[in-house]
């Protein structure tokens, strides 16, 4: 080979170039601590790196929903064992009514007014600007109260509020105004789709009012055509009276639930009688059509209004008339209720409790995974630089041993 | 004959290695230009003295002075001039793009819109909240500013590119012409066969370098030694012309043709085809990419958006949540940014709903753009742009190690060898002395040849 002058040159300065680029990257990956300082430094790993950022921040915000959350159900199950103090209060006063001596009914009235007061405060309180028993409607307070009446401000407590909790589960996390105030009638069963256009099902369930009468409540659906039924209540007193009655239409889709209401997409529907004071939620979005024989069942929360019903007992206490045993069974299964409604909440704590501690791990998991993509093993990296840096001191010395030498040094 | 003879004798070799110390000097001076071949003399002897049955030489002469060139080394170097400047042009290029997008950073895109769906999953917990409301608002605002810097962060290099390349088919065009002025004054030397033309191959050699550099090109020689080049397969210099060629845009891509249109270059290879290939077809693609991505996030939490019911008294409802897009322009709705609480998340009008704001958080999960979630999409479009960058730069690598090699190759071949020259200067001027002491030698014969008289 014949080694020019230009080919020394040539050589030390394209190694000197390529040392550098070394050092440079070397430099920058130990300032940075990351490897992937750009997508091209490694396209796999800056795609992953980009979808194991997005997961984490996925999940600290559903951690900050959680504790968003678990302080608002907080407020929640405050509220509740308040409301269940309030209504032992009103029981323990109820129970020693039956006592003989006790002759002054309108102390108990008076008592009871200040029960009354407490709960549709709780009832009316809020957390956060939101109403905490008023479903979605955060516009105006939940129960208004008109003088010897407690009313729903608007048919709409039921509004229930998810969050997300995961990218797939969305977790409710209150307990709707309705759920807790409203009895609500749950019809559930099924209607054969074999049976012939004006064919039928009953079902009769027991309601009360205020005033602790019984009604009887009558249901009939008859089918109208395919996948289409009406649907007919009866609501009839004691002297087989009917004081209210109504019809709704029924369609179902071809997966055999119920896809609509009077043509609305289905809710709970309202049943309201100034009159005996019946308020009643009536929900049948369980109800299925299929092939099995045609049944209905129903389920009651409660029998009659708690607000109508105390309001009852006091003013029926202020004219010196005891509360009846169905009056006090009413008041005794909503304190159940809310006991119930309770340890509801708790169970929604808990769950969001344990879920926040499986995000956590899920963080610390996806955090090893950026770490094993992104990280510089910095020993390492230190340990190469220093190897970069003798290549390059030895290129330099060597350069400054032959490059000058030639023949003249020696003339 | 006599005594002159050796006068004669003498002074054709003065002559001749004073020239070629001339020669070798010209080396030693030239042994760090880079476009210079090394030159070697030739010497050969004069026509012999032929008396009777013996020819006496008379004496050296210098035949030629040689360029010592490899051409296949040449067109090599030609060739890997062409793929390494290609290849390195893309990286740079695809570099300046890769630094637009803050990749993988807080500041880049994909952790901006993570950050836009996120902040309406935390709306969802208190859908009456103010500052939650203003954070989305905020949150679209940062997504679609990197969105605009991104997409005119392209257009940017785009109109860069085409500058550049306007300036190139400037220099492309210069070169033909000096090449071609080059071609003619080597066809005249060697044509008449008198000067020597060396200095001017060793020049035009080094144009012919620089044209590789820009664009694809075809050279061969005629027996003149005049260069006959075309430049992506249409016809750009021989000795009596030179093409030239001008640079035209044609529905958004670029294009070179000769002055009057009748022809186009094919581009494979130099730094034209880079930026053309860049300007063309992938700064187009990553745009459409991103339109593809923007356009989905408009159309779905639009869609989603104006179903639902804002937070005003009383509540409307078929509010847009951005305006438009259109070329990187993400428009927020601008009576949200200036009343937030007509983001709209109820489904049914109570002020308490979040079920819209679920829905839009959701669709960050959801597989809208091509079959994959917008996160994805990204990041594949990430992928892709890193990808071949990394392509390229790794071709600029390899390319670059090859045309090192060869141009070892052709140092080995051409280069001056200080050393050797400096033998050369030895060898020539003892030659040299050798000669005037036999002119010496030849006087003082002479001399005794006068005293005898």
């Amino acid at each position: 080979m014949r080694v020019t002058d230009r080919i020394l040159q040539q050589t030390f300065l394209y190694n000197l170039g390529k040392h550098k680029v070394d050092m440079q990257t070397m430099q920058e990956q130990i300032a940075t601590g990351s490897k992937v300082n750009r997508p091209s430094d490694s396209p796999a790993s800056a795609s992953r790196i980009l979808r194991l950022q997005s997961q984490l921040t996925g999940i600290s915000t559903f951690q900050k929903n959680i504790v968003g959350a678990q302080s608002s159900l907080d407020a929640s199950v405050l509220s509740l064992e308040g409301i269940s103090s309030e209504i032992q209060n009103v029981l323990v006063n109820m129970t020693s009514l039956n006592n003989a001596s006790v002759t002054d009914l309108s102390s108990y009235s008076t008592k009871l007014e200040m029960s009354i007061d407490a709960i549709l405060n709780f009832a009316n309180s809020k957390f956060d600007g939101q109403y905490i028993f008023g479903g979605t409607n955060n516009s105006n307070d939940p129960f208004v109260r008109n003088g010897s009446t407690i009313d729903a401000s608007s048919n709409n407590l039921s509004g229930e509020q998810k969050i997300r909790i995961s990218s797939n589960i969305s977790q409710k996390i209150n307990i709707t105004g309705n759920e807790l105030f409203t009895p609500t009638l749950k019809q559930t069963g099924n209607l054969n789709s074999a049976m012939a256009v004006g064919d039928s099902v009953n079902n009769i369930s027991k309601i009360l009012d205020p005033n602790g009468n019984e009604y009887e409540f009558n249901t009939t659906i008859t089918k109208t055509a395919a996948n289409a039924y009406t649907y007919n209540y009866d609501i009839v007193d004691s002297n087989s009276n009917s004081v209210k009655s109504g019809s709704h239409s029924l369609s179902f889709n071809t997966g055999g639930s119920l896809s609509t209401i009077d043509g609305n997409p289905p809710t709970d529907l309202f049943i309201q009688d100034a009159a005996t004071g019946i308020n009643l939620g009536l929900n049948l979005t369980s109800l299925t059509e299929g092939s099995s024989a045609s049944v209905i069942y129903s389920k009651q929360t409660q029998k009659a209004d708690i607000f109508k019903t105390l309001i009852a007992i006091k003013e029926g206490l202020a004219n010196g008339q005891k509360p009846n045993t169905n009056q006090i069974s009413i008041i005794e299964e909503f304190s159940q209720h809310t006991i119930n409604k309770t340890s509801e909440a708790g169970s929604i704590m808990n769950k969001l409790e344990s879920t926040n501690d499986l995000l956590t791990n899920q963080t610390i998991e996806l955090q090893e995974l950026l770490s094993k993509e992104k990280d510089v093993d910095l020993a390492e990296a230190i340990m190469q630089m220093n190897n970069t840096q003798f290549n390059l001191d030895m290129g330099y010395k060597i350069s400054s041993m032959i490059l000058p030498k030639s023949l003249m040094d020696f003339l | 004959m006599g005594v002159n003879k050796l006068f004669d004798i003498s002074r054709s070799s003065l002559a001749a290695y004073q020239k070629a110390l001339a020669v070798t000097s010209n080396n030693i001076a030239n042994a760090n230009n880079p476009n210079y071949a090394r030159q070697r003399v030739v010497l050969s002897t004069e026509i012999p003295d032929v008396r009777t049955r013996v020819a006496f030489g008379s004496g050296v002469k210098l035949e030629d002075i040689v360029r010592v060139k490899s051409n296949i080394t040449e067109t090599q170097i030609r060739t890997y001039n062409q793929s390494y400047s290609f290849a390195n042009k893309q990286s740079s290029i695809l570099g300046q793009v890769e630094s637009l997008l803050s990749e993988p950073s807080e500041l880049g895109l994909s952790n901006l819109m993570s950050n836009f769906f996120n902040s309406w999953d935390e709306l969802s917990v208190n859908p009456t909240s103010v500052p939650l409301r203003n954070n989305v608002v905020q949150t679209a605002q940062q997504m679609s500013t990197k969105l605009e810097n991104l997409y005119s962060g392209m257009n940017r290099i785009k109109s860069d590119l085409k500058g550049e390349s306007k300036d190139l088919v400037q220099k492309l065009n210069g070169l033909t012409e000096q090449i071609r002025v080059l071609n003619r004054q080597v066809y005249e030397g060697n044509a008449t066969g008198g000067s020597s033309v060396n200095d001017l191959l060793d020049k035009r050699d080094q144009l012919v370098n620089e044209l590789s550099q820009i664009a694809n090109i075809n050279v061969s020689y005629d027996e003149y030694n005049v260069a006959n080049i075309s430049i992506g397969g249409v016809f750009a210099v021989d000795r009596i012309q030179s093409t030239q060629f001008t640079l035209t845009e044609d529905s958004g891509k670029l294009k070179i043709t000769t002055e009057d249109g009748a022809a186009s270059l094919t581009l494979n290879g130099g730094e034209l085809f880079a930026i053309a290939k860049v300007y063309n077809k992938q700064i187009p693609d990553y745009q459409k990419d991103l339109d593809t991505i923007a356009n989905s996030i408009y159309e779905q939490v639009n869609s989603l958006h104006s179903s639902a019911y804002s937070n005003t008294q009383p509540p409307s409802t078929n509010i847009k949540f951005f305006d438009s897009y259109d070329h990187g322009v993400l428009k927020l709705n601008s009576s949200i940014v200036d009343n937030v609480n007509l983001i709209a998340v109820s489904n049914d009008g109570t002020s308490g709903n979040n079920s819209i704001a679920l829905q839009i958080a959701k669709i960050q999960d959801l597989g809208i753009v091509d079959g994959v979630t917008i996160s994805e999409k990204y990041s594949n479009f990430i992928s892709g742009l890193g990808n071949e960058k990394r392509v390229q730069e790794q071709n600029s690598q390899s390319y670059e190690l090859v045309l090192n090699q060869l141009e070892v190759q052709k140092s080995e071949y051409s280069g001056v060898s200080i050393d050797e020259e400096m033998i050369s200067v030895l060898k020539f001027q003892r030659s040299y002395d050798a000669s005037a002491k036999l002119i010496k030698v030849a006087d003082e014969i002479l001399q005794t040849l006068l005293q005898l008289v």
